[in-house]
């Protein structure tokens, strides 16, 4: 109802008896006293009657007023009355004396009188005859019993607040440790709710009770190891689809991978189908009619507009080989880019009796370039043997091609005759569009003056493809 | 209790063989107190290792009886004694639990009555053991004018110089606790008699009124006296009545029929005192009342 708490519920326990019986008790020995009270007035009241019932007796049977009134006089001042009343057999009214005192509350009594001859006979007693002489009536205020009904009052009131602050002390010292105990397990069921399978009940019942304590520490010890190794599995279980996860997401990764190479695969050959296709209709296109004109050149008398359009042609046509060798599929590797292109220098070098001294570095056959890049790196490598043979004159070219951590470095030198003259170098396209080119290829050309005499030219770019 | 007595006296009177020589207890009336005197009477024969046959019944059935000629009539009350003292005059005949005032002219041979009453002289030492000594020493008796037996024993009384008595005589139409009233300002006891007409009734109850009043104690002739509010009462016991009574029907069958007694015979003297009368009038009684029980008893 409304105790909920099992503290309160057990306070109730033991206190709504003890407030009961306490409440029982009291009442008990206050009506007790109160009976009693009234019923000392009664006996008061009936003894006084008695006792003017006897003295009047005589009176009364002889009608003598005069000792009815010592009477009257003796019982007032005796007992405190208010008034007595004497009547005869006859109803008339004898004597009537007040003592003039009304206050307080009047308890009456009244008695008959009798007179009753004494049994003198041992052996033959006659009947007793009880002859009616008359009445007396007394009245008194019953102050003192007032008093001793509010003496009783606060007795019973005193002892019942003894009784209970008693009972509650009790109460108080038998039922703490009962309490402690209860607490003890409520805190560590709350603690319990909410997952701590630390908590412990502390053992501080006695008896059932501790042995319940124990018990409950037992069952959460239980629960502890449960919930661990349930945890550890959870644990085991969380890991292992983690993994898998991973390995999912490589794989996943990895099929990516694969299906973009596969496209990237399908774009290059697609664009290297389409290469070809044009290599070859250059080649067989504009490669053959180069072929052709020169042939009808050739066939035509020497002058200098032939050997002009001989000499533009013939230029075409080593433009249009660099650019297809530039954009074959066999050269999108720089190792294979640069073999072809000694093939060719060698053929123009070797009716000049000029000495090739080529090495290039085994990084070179791992490096993947694009046709661009391929084609911006011949050119530059035709410009450069080109200058060499015009200008130079030189017996000799050494070429060496190689990584330098993260860059790919290419270096050219002769033995020939440079004058860098500068105005010139600055006017001319050559040399600009070499440096242009290497820009392009994310890096750098420096042409510089050996101590031979000669020309070094020093060209490089990120080893990335 | 009564009627279970009574059946069972009756049974007895009709099972009990009768023959000459047995003993007729007579009641005159079946109350307790006739059925316990007569109970109290076979009790003391019955301790004797020869006891005589006796019979006990009521008056009236007596009356229809023929008893032997030896046979022994005991009556135990008024009654019975007046009846069988003018009707047996040939029998043996033994009167209980009588007074003097009761007991009838003897018209046997033989007989004789244990008396409920103590002669009046006993009274009257008693009194004058009260007295004697106390600046009121006079001692009063109240008796009716037509007590003849009672003013004969006074006038037999024995008055030691010690004390004064004082002998009122009550007129039939006089008041007697008023004609006391007078004597008793100065008396020392008032010595109480068997007279119906002054101590019986209301009477009895304003003499003793009296008497308390004017602080007189009163010497009474029966242990009830004392719960009347006598100081000191000289009788019989009911109990010394019926072994008296006993030995005399003992003596009587010892003596081939004859009684070994005869006249007014007197049980064993008992003397009580009531010690809150005595307390209350601030009467010092004699060291031979209160010295204990037995003294209390002369034989």
């Amino acid at each position: 109802m409304f105790a909920t708490k099992l503290k309160t519920q057990l306070l109730l326990i033991t206190i709504l008896p003890l407030l009961l019986t306490i409440a029982v008790v009291s009442l008990f020995i206050l009506f007790d006293v109160l009976d009693s009270i009234e019923s000392e007035v009664i006996k008061r009241g009936d003894s006084i009657t008695d006792q003017a019932a006897v003295m009047a007796e005589f009176p009364l049977y002889t009608g003598d007023v005069d000792a009815l009134q010592e009477v009257a006089d003796l019982l007032i001042k005796t007992h405190d009355l208010n008034y007595i009343r004497f009547v005869d057999v006859s109803g008339q009214l004898l004597l009537t004396e007040n003592n003039g005192n009304d206050k307080g509350r009047l308890r009456e009594f009244s008695s008959p009188v009798f007179s009753q001859a004494p049994d003198l006979d041992d052996f033959s007693a006659p009947a007793a005859v009880r002859a009616p002489l008359g009445s007396v009536d007394i009245g008194f205020t019953d102050n003192s019993a007032e008093a001793q009904r509010f003496s009783a009052y606060i007795k019973v009131l005193s002892i019942a607040l003894v009784a209970l602050a008693l009972g509650l002390l009790l109460v108080y010292l038998f039922s703490r440790r009962l309490n402690e105990a209860i607490s003890s397990l409520m805190t560590t069921a709350e603690r319990l709710e909410q997952k701590d399978f630390t908590a412990r009940v502390e053992e501080n019942g006695s008896g059932e009770l501790r042995n319940f304590q124990r018990t409950f520490n037992d069952v959460i010890a239980s629960l502890e190891q449960n919930d661990a190794e349930l945890q550890q599995k959870i644990n085991a279980a969380t890991a292992s689809l983690n993994e898998s996860v991973e390995q999912l997401s490589e794989k996943n990764q990895a099929l990516a991978q694969q299906r973009q190479e596969t496209i990237d695969l399908e774009r290059s050959k697609a664009i290297l189908e389409e290469r070809e296709r044009i290599m070859r209709d250059m080649h067989d296109g504009i490669g053959g009619q180069l072929v052709a004109s020169l042939a009808m050149l050739e066939r035509e008398q020497d002058s200098a507009v032939k050997e002009n359009i001989h000499a533009m042609l013939t230029e075409s046509l080593n433009d249009l080989r660099l650019i297809i060798h530039s954009l074959s599929m066999q050269n999108n590797v720089l190792a294979s880019l640069l073999a072809d292109f000694k093939y060719r220098t060698s053929r123009r070098l070797e009716p000049l009796d000029i000495e090739l001294d080529w090495l290039v570095a085994p990084e070179a056959d791992s490096l993947s370039i694009k046709p661009q890049t391929g084609l911006h790196l011949l050119r530059i490598l035709q410009e450069a043997f080109t200058n060499i043979l015009k200008h130079s004159g030189a017996g000799e070219i050494r070429f060496r091609a190689g990584q330098q951590q993260e860059d790919f470095l290419i270096e050219i030198e002769d033995n020939g005759e440079f004058h860098p003259d500068t105005e010139a170098m600055s006017r001319g396209l050559g040399i600009r569009n070499m440096k242009s080119r290497a820009e392009k290829l994310g890096g750098s050309l420096n042409i510089e003056k050996i101590s031979s005499g000669g020309c070094r030219l020093i060209l490089t770019f990120p080893a990335t493809p | 209790m009564t009627r279970l007595l009574a059946v069972f006296f009756l049974l007895l009177t009709v099972l009990s063989p009768v023959h000459a020589g047995s003993v007729h207890i007579v009641l005159s009336a079946d109350s307790d107190s006739h059925l316990q005197a007569a109970s109290d009477i076979k009790a003391e024969l019955e301790q004797q290792d020869a006891p005589p046959p006796v019979t006990v019944r009521l008056l009236k059935p007596f009356q229809s009886f023929q008893p032997a000629a030896d046979d022994l009539l005991v009556t135990v009350g008024e009654a019975a004694t007046r009846y069988v003292s003018q009707s047996y005059s040939e029998h043996s005949q033994l009167y209980s639990y009588i007074n003097h005032m009761a007991l009838p002219e003897p018209q046997a041979k033989h007989w004789a009555s244990v008396m409920l009453d103590q002669p009046l002289q006993t009274l009257l030492d008693s009194a004058v053991d009260i007295v004697e000594g106390r600046y009121h020493n006079k001692l009063v008796i109240a008796v009716s004018e037509e007590n003849q037996s009672m003013r004969l024993q006074i006038d037999q009384l024995t008055i030691p110089d010690s004390v004064e008595l004082e002998v009122l005589v009550i007129e039939a139409e006089a008041e007697p606790a008023k004609i006391i009233d007078q004597a008793l300002f100065n008396a020392g006891a008032l010595i109480a008699l068997r007279d119906s007409r002054i101590w019986s009734g209301e009477t009895a109850k304003w003499m003793l009124y009296q008497s308390y009043k004017y602080n007189v104690p009163v010497v009474g002739y029966s242990q009830s006296f004392l719960k009347a509010g006598a100081l000191v009462s000289v009788y019989a016991s009911l109990r010394d009545i019926a072994h008296t009574t006993a030995q005399q029907i003992i003596g009587w069958q010892n003596n081939q029929g004859r009684l070994t007694q005869e006249g007014i015979l007197y049980p064993r003297l008992s003397i009580d005192y009531n010690k809150n009368i005595a307390r209350a009038l601030n009467i010092p009684l004699p060291e031979s009342m209160t010295a204990g029980e037995q003294n209390n008893v002369r034989d």
